[in-house]
Parts: structure tokens; C-alpha cells; sequence
């Protein structure tokens, strides 16, 4: 039987990227993408600027102090779309069987192409640099989560194939903790039963993986033998568990007013979202971070399914005003909604019914959106004491493939 | 490569159901033609969007822009 090839591409510092291809001013100098306001953090450091110690996730401010000369550039999601399109595009002319998992990393199985993996892969390397003007490393390995963690030796701009008679030993070079899939949690309970290598998963066998891990035991036991079948799922829209929307403020936000406007804020963008998208959720969670760095989150059942944002909003005030002093300023806010189910925006629960309001409620959703998906989205929103919550332009990865101009 | 500039140039493009393309432009007298677009994205200033391009002629590469206010095409920078 032919041997399964799975290639991954994880892209160089995809949005720094697209930003120094796009803009020649950039080219060689350190900088990082960031959300759109100084006070959020660093989504994307160029390789120069993470010579210099700037990471992702570093605030603005931490990403100054270790590199002052580090270029601050506001992400631009529709380029990185656009690039992300083109780049699934071709990838498919290779191998239909391709599966764009975020908006920078592909999985394709290229077992029927053909072709050496050190061909696809140049193949790969001269469109990208190229077309598009970037860099992309890339892993091939007979399984899913070898691919990907061969993506990380060599990278920038890296190859690296793992042959199948030395899997074990390209496994055995990691920690339980490194392997992809595998988290700091999951790390921990394996641990705490003396299981600390990808060869104590193997000695410690399949049967007693599954005793104290159940499915999860199976999974991390055929990774530790190279052996994972299953392709690793998008991280798209189709099956949304849950629906949130965060900002960090403007500035430190004070007093219970302005904090309650952004909760309004983005509890409409909660809403739209899920009205667009036909779903409704039940959880309804509120999140903040105090100017101190500390985060914390709170939820409430609202024992009904529903996307509308009184409901949301309702419920977010309600779990701000319980749990929420203000002693400490916040800088982020975040609102979201969970246990989503499919099938259709749910705007009115038995309340507004028997209040006799739920029709006007939706005649109002319904010419909120339609205005919206006329002219811009967003560009009616819940009045909110002239606060702005700026429509967030952080792209998220589920929709790498989108395309709008 | 020379950027930072903004410069109003002839240009020929398709506009349809696609977006649009731009195919040619004019730079000093001397007609480009454009091999490939590597990249297109809009910005907003002002409420005004503006529809930028980075393109080539198979040797260098060129940013234009297209201004949906005024229906304008300019060059922003080439190398």
C-alpha cells in the first residue's frame, strides 16, 4: 500500500509578511501588526523585529521597550484574506485534498500527486515567493500532527520531511507538552501519571491509555506512534461553539457607564454575528481585564436560546453589576455567547411575547440588518453614550478564504 | 524600491462582477502593462474608500491606487 504523504504549511509571519511585500518601506526593517489601537497587543512580529526579542502576544508598549525602533502597523485583515485565497487556490491545483485549517497554515494529502515530497514542496516555495512575495515553512510526514510540528525545525522559510522508518525518533525529540494537540492541561494529567514522554506513551500501551484517558488517551497514543488519522478540522465558522467578541478600550475605562457602553456595544456584535450566521446560543459570558493584567470571566445560563442583543446585553449588564466593582480600572472587555445551536436567529423569548414587544423587536433586528448588509456592516449599531467600539480588524481565522474586492 | 508618494496616473482597467483589474498604466509617457496582481485590498480615509493594487510587469513591481471618490488612479510606489 502506497504510503499516506501529508504536507503542512505554516506561513512565515504571515500578516508581517504581507505587509513588508505590500509596502517596500517595511522591507528589512522590524515590525509587528497589532489590533487597531495602541493599546492592543502584537498579532504578527516580522523576523527582524523578533531578533530583537518582540513576540506575539507582547503589548504595543512591551514590544517598544525591547525593540524602540520596532514599526507599530495596523492589521489589514482583507489583504491577509486575499493572500490566504490566493494561496488555497493554488495549493488546490496540486492536490484537491487540501484543507486550509487557518488563514496561514494548510494541510494538503499529496499521496496522490505524483510527485516527491521535495518537488511539492519547491513547488510550493518558488509560487509563494514569487506571486505573493513571502515565505512559508513546510513539514511532511505520513500524519497530520507530524506535518505540522516538521513546519517548526528549520522555519523561516523551512523544509523539513520525516521519513517513515525514523517517525519515532522525530516524535521522541519533543516533550509531551510540545506536541501539537497536546496542551498544558493534557500535559499535566499525563504527568501526574508518571507519563512525561512520547515514549512513556508508548511503553505505558494503548489499553491503559484508554482506561484513564478515555477517546483522548487513544488520540495521544496513536500521535506518540505517528499514526493520527484524522484530518485536523478548520477553524471555520461551520461548527461554532461559540460566538465573542472583545476590545481592548481605547483607554482605561473608570466608571460603570462607559463600561456598560461597550457591553452594548458588543453585545450587538455578538448578536449580529450570530443573526447572520443563524445561530443561537444560551451562555452568555462576559469577560474583563483589569489595568493590573488580571482576567476574568463570568457566566450565566439564560435557560432560553436566543441571539438578540437585549438578551445578551441583559444578561451581560446583570453579571457586570454582580461581579464587577471598578476599584481596579479595566482596559479589555469582552462579551460572548455559547451552547450555540443551528438553524435560525431566535430574536424574542416568552417575555417579549407576553410583553407584546417581541414584533416590534424583530421588525427592528430585521431592518437593522437589512440597512447593514446594504451599506456597511456595523453601520447601525445600539446607541451607547457615544462610545464607539470599533468594529474589530483583527481577522479571524475561520474565514481565510473570503474575498471582497 | 521608492515609496511615499502619490502620483495620478493614467490607467486602463476592467471593471465587472469580479472587482476590478487594473491592466495598464501610463508611468511618464512609457505604457506598463501589468502581468500580475500580487495583491489587492481596500482602505477607508474619510469615509472614501480606496482600492489599492500591488502589481508587476514581470520586472518591477508597482503599488496603484484607485479612488472610488474622485475615479482616479494613482501610483504610489514602484521598484
Amino acid at each position: 500500500m502506497e504510503q499516506r504523504r501529508i504536507l503542512c504549511l505554516d506561513m512565515d509571519a504571515f500578516f508581517a509578511s504581507v505587509e513588508q511585500a505590500t509596502n517596500p518601506w517595511l522591507l528589512g526593517k522590524p515590525i509587528a501588526v497589532a489590533g487597531s489601537s495602541d493599546r492592543t497587543v502584537i498579532l504578527s512580529p516580522s523576523y527582524e523585529a523578533r531578533k530583537h526579542g518582540v513576540r506575539t502576544g507582547h503589548t504595543v508598549y512591551e514590544a517598544r521597550r525591547v525593540c524602540p525602533s520596532v514599526q507599530i502597523i495596523h492589521s489589514s485583515g482583507k489583504k491577509y484574506t486575499y493572500a490566504s485565497g490566493k494561496i488555497a487556490e493554488f495549493l488546490r491545483e496540486i492536490s484537491p485534498d487540501t484543507t486550509m485549517y487557518s488563514i496561514d497554515e494548510a494541510f494538503m494529502d499529496i499521496t496522490q500527486t505524483g510527485c516527491s515530497d521535495q518537488e511539492i514542496a519547491y513547488r510550493i516555495k518558488s509560487w509563494l515567493r514569487t506571486h505573493l512575495r513571502v515565505t512559508g515553512s513546510i513539514g511532511i510526514a505520513s500524519s497530520y500532527v507530524l506535518a505540522k510540528m516538521a513546519t517548526k525545525i528549520n522555519k523561516p522559510d523551512g523544509y523539513f520531511s520525516v521519513d517513515e522508518e525514523h517517525k519515532l525518533a522525530f516524535i521522541d525529540r519533543f516533550k509531551l507538552r510540545e506536541i501539537w494537540g497536546i496542551g498544558r492541561r493534557s500535559a499535566r494529567a499525563l504527568a501526574e501519571s508518571g507519563i512525561f514522554t512520547p515514549a512513556d506513551v508508548r511503553r505505558y500501551g494503548l489499553d491503559n491509555m484508554i482506561n484513564l484517558f478515555g477517546v483522548r488517551g487513544q488520540w495521544v497514543y496513536d500521535t506518540c506512534c505517528g499514526l493520527d488519522k484524522e484530518k485536523p478540522l478548520p477553524k471555520t465558522d461551520d461548527k461554532l461553539k461559540s460566538i465573542s467578541h472583545g476590545t481592548t478600550t481605547v483607554t482605561d475605562v473608570y466608571t460603570e457607564n462607559i463600561a456598560l457602553a461597550y457591553i452594548l456595544q458588543l453585545s450587538e456584535a455578538v448578536s449580529y454575528r450570530a443573526r447572520n450566521k443563524l445561530y443561537a446560543g444560551k451562555i452568555v459570558t462576559l469577560t474583563v481585564r483589569t489595568n493590573d493584567m488580571r482576567t476574568v470571566s463570568f457566566r450565566r445560563n439564560l435557560g432560553f436560546f436566543t441571539s438578540a442583543t437585549h438578551h445578551i446585553y441583559d444578561a451581560a449588564k446583570a453579571l457586570f453589576e454582580d461581579n464587577v466593582t471598578m476599584e481596579i480600572p479595566l482596559r479589555h472587555i469582552g462579551v460572548g455567547l455559547s451552547e450555540l445551536v443551528y438553524g435560525g436567529a431566535v430574536l424574542a423569548n416568552l417575555e417579549d411575547i407576553i410583553s407584546g414587544t417581541s414584533e416590534k423587536k424583530i421588525t427592528l433586528y430585521n431592518v437593522i440588518d437589512e440597512i447593514n448588509s446594504r451599506h456597511n456592516n456595523g453601520l447601525i449599531r445600539g446607541s451607547s453614550l457615544g462610545i464607539s467600539y470599533r468594529k474589530q480588524t483583527v481577522i479571524s481565522p475561520a474565514r481565510p478564504e473570503q474575498q471582497d474586492i | 524600491m521608492i515609496a511615499g508618494f502619490r502620483e495620478e496616473v493614467r490607467a486602463g482597467a476592467v471593471f465587472n462582477h469580479d472587482g476590478i483589474k487594473p491592466v495598464w498604466f501610463d508611468l511618464h509617457g512609457h505604457k506598463v502593462a501589468i502581468k500580475e496582481i500580487h495583491y489587492k485590498w481596500t482602505e477607508k480615509y474619510s469615509g472614501s474608500t480606496i482600492y489599492k493594487f500591488t502589481v508587476s510587469d514581470g520586472e518591477n513591481f508597482y503599488e496603484l491606487h484607485f479612488s472610488g471618490d474622485d475615479m482616479r488612479w494613482y501610483l504610489a510606489a514602484m521598484g
